[in-house]
């Protein structure tokens, strides 16, 4: 199902590049000062390194991240994400067995800076920090982790078609590594550092409308 | 006028009313774990090592753990802010020597108060005795 999904993007990359194999020559050189926002609609995978708690106690299904990115070109830029999964609790020795299910919530803010490599590709590195929440059941019977995550992250953009003079439709693969840390996390001091800390890698893939 | 901003105070009120109200009625503290700590010794004082004891919440298992070689355990669980009774119960024929208010008696279940919980929550039931 998790291949199936990625492969939307990819496929959507290759019927619309052969759509628009004809655009390719009006691609315009990259310009440097124009003002440019985009929004973009991504499938999320997220992986937990093993040996702390995030990585022991969920298992984390596929989610989705939404962006919402300003810049002017050349120069960087400044992006807002809001990402989400759905995770199965295993069995561990914290959640007393309380709850079956997770649900991981984060939003956040980055900066990127956009490396064209000639007409339709485009390298946007980025560095950011979100609010990571891992939300078990249902108010009144919420339990909430707090985590704040600080990443790094790689995404590249190929220019799919050319709605109009002023939009542009990308596909999008990006990869990220990044670290949690829950300070505010209240425990015994044996369990501090397993619970508290944690790192881990995400993939995403998907769309991208950006405007001129 | 005045109607209109009293009406929106009003509804204001209410508000922040529901939403302390929805606050406090939330069944656990976010952010903490209890841990409740302690070493089981037989009468002579001695550890008491690879003992099974069962955790319950209300009338519910929620851990089956075992003492190590010192003879201590360590069960964690969310906390909540409307203190649940826990309890520990040790397997037949063993009981725990029970001290409350200085009148010691034997039970096979060893209640736990969360309440005494510390500032990293952990609830220190020092040594018990099993019998």
């Amino acid at each position: 199902m998790k291949k199936l999904i990625f492969l939307i993007p990819v496929l959507s990359f290759l019927s619309l590049s052969i759509c628009h194999s004809q655009e390719a020559k009006k691609w315009k050189k990259f310009e440097k000062g124009i003002f440019f926002s985009d929004f973009s609609a991504e499938f999320l995978g997220r992986n937990f390194k093993e040996g702390n708690f995030l990585g022991d106690a969920y298992q984390v299904s596929l989610g989705y991240q939404i962006n919402f990115d300003l810049g002017v070109s050349g120069y960087p830029g400044l992006g807002f994400y809001a990402s989400g999964n759905g995770a199965k609790v295993l069995e561990n020795q914290f959640l007393g067995g309380f709850f079956t299910e997770a649900r991981f919530r984060e939003g956040g803010i980055f900066i990127f800076y956009d490396i064209p490599l000639g007409d339709r590709l485009v390298i946007r590195p980025e560095l950011g920090f979100g609010n990571f929440r891992v939300i078990h059941g249902f108010s009144p019977a919420r339990f909430i982790l707090n985590y704040s995550h600080f990443f790094g992250k790689a995404n590249v953009q190929y220019h799919l078609a050319k709605i109009s003079e002023d939009f542009i439709l990308s596909a999008t693969l990006g990869a990220e590594y990044g670290f949690y840390n829950g300070r505010s996390i209240i425990i015994n001091d044996q369990d501090r550092n397993y619970l508290r800390r944690s790192s881990g890698h995400q993939i995403s893939t998907g769309l991208l409308l950006k405007i001129h | 006028m005045n109607w209109i901003k009293y009406y929106h105070t009003k509804n204001l009120l209410i508000f922040i009313f529901l939403l302390f109200f929805a606050q406090g009625c939330q069944e656990f503290i976010h952010d903490s774990f209890d841990t409740f700590q302690g070493v089981i010794v037989d009468k002579e004082g001695d550890p008491v090592s690879n003992l099974r004891l069962n955790f319950y919440s209300n009338s519910s298992l929620i851990y089956s753990i075992t003492t190590d070689n010192l003879g201590a355990f360590k069960v964690v669980v969310p906390s909540k802010n409307l203190d649940d009774s826990y309890r520990l119960t040790a397997p037949s024929p063993f009981l725990f020597e029970v001290n409350q208010n200085e009148f010691i008696y034997t039970d096979r279940d060893l209640m736990l108060d969360p309440s005494l919980r510390d500032a990293n929550g952990v609830i220190d039931l020092g040594t018990v005795i099993l019998v």
